[in-house]
């Protein structure tokens, strides 16, 4: 390994530091029970001295060896209260740097969900960094990203898996490119202008520090210990030979900033989510119009849109009550800052404005949840009418496969009679191989009569024939027919007359398909022909646009032709129109 | 008539209208900021673009991931300084993905700089900006690939503008105070 760089371009070093500290800060949801846990991973309680974390799972615990990843974060306790706070230093282990990247940094994740990662910057380039400036903002800049990335992988190697799954879901599975907040604090700076305002030129000074710092909104001087502050929108800069007497008013600005960076990635994934459930809809929508193909997809779009939703909103549970807590002690801690600084800086109005964006989301959230359980019951309605589109389609399958068996059960019964026939057509056969061909006395009549002998021929076959056809009856009236007639209507009505028809009846069930051009109604009742038989009536009619459309009649027996125009007269007079049989 | 525009500044702006260049004034064309700045870090490693430098930024990408990239702040300071000059149009809009996308065009007041360019000048960002066919490159910008692509010749070049260099360091714990 060595100590030098891959930069290939020539770098102009215009600013340069001296005695640099980094902070890069971000929120991460967190709890007292979830910092609860990152100690017991961490053996908090015990004094062991660098232990080795992974985010790996053990999937095998019955195995004597586990195979972790190639890169492992060691991490030392330093301080921490139970529930409260943890302190610890951390090195990353990379075995793939081929340039020397010592990277021991500290950090402090607090049940709030404040997470803070700092370090001082000793060496770059294998030159020290001491009082003077000599650390140029083109390293730093380089320095900050990598640093900013193993911090990402180091933290997921502590935090719960309910804590991966919320920056996951927020960050889109790039949870590991996330921005923190920068924090320099350096003891000086060189150039040193006595007018802060050079350093925005606009040109070669203030394009360093937007390298570090992104987009500059301010820079402030505290004239009366030449301590400067730069605001950028990725960053802040504070140059003060006495930087510990503003440190704290850094690291909750920090806090603060990191916080916005947050809701900024959650209100962005709460459109895309938004998004995701309009998709959802509009597969809903084409399903209710007939495309019944997209229903799976739809019901897995909602499944993964609910679960995303279900996180989004525990995180904005967890931001509520974090930065409610973080604002309560800034109020203890501002009290030992310059107040001409506070009001350079504006944290105050910060926090608030913060704190009422967190309450917005909560908005956002609330209506999103409306919009899930309106999605969530709109989907149910269509499966169940699927469902009953499904199960009518079932029941006309298996009445035609009745009606097949039983017409084969009529065919095995003509067989059978058949047979009898042709077994009785063989015992005459063998007897007659015994007896031999025998003549009686009548014989001569088909010679002198033959035509007489033929009629006689002819009524004997229709005698038998009748006597088979009764016979083939009566093993038909054992089985007691099923009968069913649909008969298609579409004649206008007044379905309020339908219904006032249907309120006397028996009613076994009813069917609705409700869609945006019509309301279709299938109600099955029971019809009273007489005393004895009964018969299942089907009426299908569209509600919305008052179309009778068919009726199906099912009953046991013969006479189902009169049922139906029995059905049909009361039908008619229901209606006061005549309906064409 | 606009004096002090750099010789860095007439080529970006030579490179922006060359690729918004079309027939169709009821439609014009805009070139993407992302794009311009990866044709611009390639314009640095290349030396086409001999006072710029370019630094690790992370940058929000179009899908609403961000990604660290090789930025040029002094590219970035000479559009704002193109645009205060009028010289290009910006136009800002939102993405599908709730993210908002810049784009820049040439006014009308740049045929008269574009006019004064040396043969030498056009033909430095010729050989950035075409490939040997003498066809433009289209710049692919994704997350995941970010390259210059010559669609007649089917060539395609990846650029480094996502590979971030490192550079040797130590550091040692901080705790900064809360109190």
């Amino acid at each position: 390994m060595t100590s030098k760089s891959q930069i290939k371009d020539e770098l102009e070093e215009f600013v340069k530091l001296g005695d640099v500290r980094l902070i890069l800060s971000e929120y991460i949801p967190c709890d007292r029970n979830s910092l609860e846990s990152i100690n017991q991973k961490l053996m908090a309680k015990k004094s062991m001295q660098g232990k080795f974390v992974t985010m790996l799972m053990d999937s095998w615990p019955e195995r004597a060896i586990f195979q972790s990843e190639k890169k492992c974060s060691a991490v030392r306790i330093i301080e921490y209260k139970p529930s409260e706070y943890i302190q610890c230093e951390a090195t990353m282990q990379d075995p793939e740097d081929t340039i020397v990247q010592d990277e021991m940094i500290g950090m402090r994740l607090s049940h709030e969900g404040n997470m803070i990662y700092g370090c001082r910057i000793t060496h770059i380039t294998g030159k020290e960094i001491g009082k003077d400036p000599t650390a140029s903002l083109d390293l730093i800049s380089r320095v900050i990203p990598d640093i900013m990335y193993d911090s990402s992988l180091l933290i997921d190697t502590l935090l719960t898996h309910h804590q991966r799954s919320i920056l996951d879901c927020v960050f889109k599975g790039t949870a590991n490119n996330r921005y923190k907040f920068v924090g320099l604090i350096a003891s000086s700076i060189s150039p040193a202008f006595d007018e802060v305002s050079l350093y925005l030129d606009g040109e070669d000074y203030q394009n360093e520090l937007e390298q570090v710092l992104d987009d500059i909104r301010s820079v402030q001087e505290v004239s009366t210990d030449r301590t400067l502050i730069m605001i950028g929108e990725g960053g802040i800069l504070l140059v003060s030979p006495d930087w510990r007497k503003y440190e704290s008013l850094v690291i909750y600005y920090c806090l603060l900033r990191s916080a916005e960076l947050f809701v900024d990635a959650l209100f962005n994934r709460i459109s895309l989510l938004n998004d995701e459930l309009n998709e959802a809809r509009n597969l809903i929508e084409r399903s209710t119009e007939g495309d019944y193909s997209v229903i799976t997809k739809a019901q897995n779009l909602l499944t993964e849109a609910t679960a995303n939703y279900t996180i989004l909103n525990s995180t904005g549970g967890y931001l509520d009550r974090g930065f409610g807590l973080i604002n309560e002690q800034w109020s203890k801690s501002k009290d030992s800052i310059d107040s001409d600084l506070l009001s350079l800086v504006a944290i105050d109005d910060g926090f608030m404005a913060l704190l009422n964006r967190i309450r917005d989301i909560d908005l956002v959230l609330n209506s999103i949840r409306s919009e899930v359980e309106g999605l969530q019951t709109l989907l149910s309605t269509q499966i169940e009418q699927q469902m009953r589109r499904l199960y009518s389609a079932l029941r006309d399958n298996t009445r035609s496969t009745s009606e097949v068996i039983k017409a084969s059960e009529r065919t095995g019964d003509v067989l059978d009679v058949i047979q009898l026939v042709l077994s009785g057509t063989i015992a005459f056969d063998i007897i007659m191989a015994f007896t031999g061909e025998y003549t009686t006395p009548l014989a001569q009549l088909s010679l002198e009569y033959p035509l007489l002998f033929f009629l006689c021929a002819i009524i004997l076959w229709v005698v038998i024939v009748i006597g088979l056809k009764k016979a083939m009856d009566f093993l038909g009236r054992r089985i007691e027919k099923e009968h069913m007639i649909r008969q298609s209507l579409n004649i206008r009505c007044d379905p309020a007359k339908i219904e006032g028809y249907l309120a006397d009846k028996v009613v076994v069930s009813v069917d609705e398909e409700v869609q945006d051009k019509r309301e279709v109604v299938r109600t099955h009742y029971l019809f009273d022909a007489s005393e004895i038989e009964k018969a299942t009536v089907t009426l299908t009619y569209d509600r919305k646009n008052g179309v009778l459309q068919d009726l199906v009649i099912e009953c046991k027996g013969t006479n189902v032709m009169e049922i139906k125009r029995k059905v049909l007269r009361e039908l008619e007079e229901c209606f006061g129109a005549s309906i064409p049989l | 008539m606009f004096h002090g525009l750099t010789e860095d500044m007439l080529k970006l702006l030579f490179i922006i209208s060359e690729y918004t260049q079309t027939n169709d004034e009821d439609n014009p064309l805009w070139i993407k900021e992302l794009p311009l700045l990866a044709i611009i870090h390639e314009g640095i490693v290349k030396g086409v673009f001999k006072s710029y430098d370019y630094s690790p930024t992370s940058v929000p990408m179009l899908d609403g991931t961000r990604r660290w990239l090789n930025i040029s702040r002094e590219g970035k300071d000479d559009i704002e300084d193109l645009i205060n000059l009028q010289l290009i149009a910006i136009l800002r809009l939102s993405t599908s993905q709730y993210g908002y996308m810049t784009a820049y065009k040439p006014t009308v007041l740049v045929g008269e700089v574009l006019s004064s360019l040396t043969p030498e000048l056009k033909d430095e960002v010729y050989s950035l900006i075409q490939h040997e066919c003498g066809c433009n490159y289209e710049v692919l910008f994704s997350p995941d690939d970010i390259s210059f692509v010559c669609s007649t010749c089917t060539f395609k070049l990846e650029t480094s503008m996502g590979f971030i260099e490192d550079v040797s360091y130590l550091t040692e714990p901080y705790f900064p105070s809360l109190e």
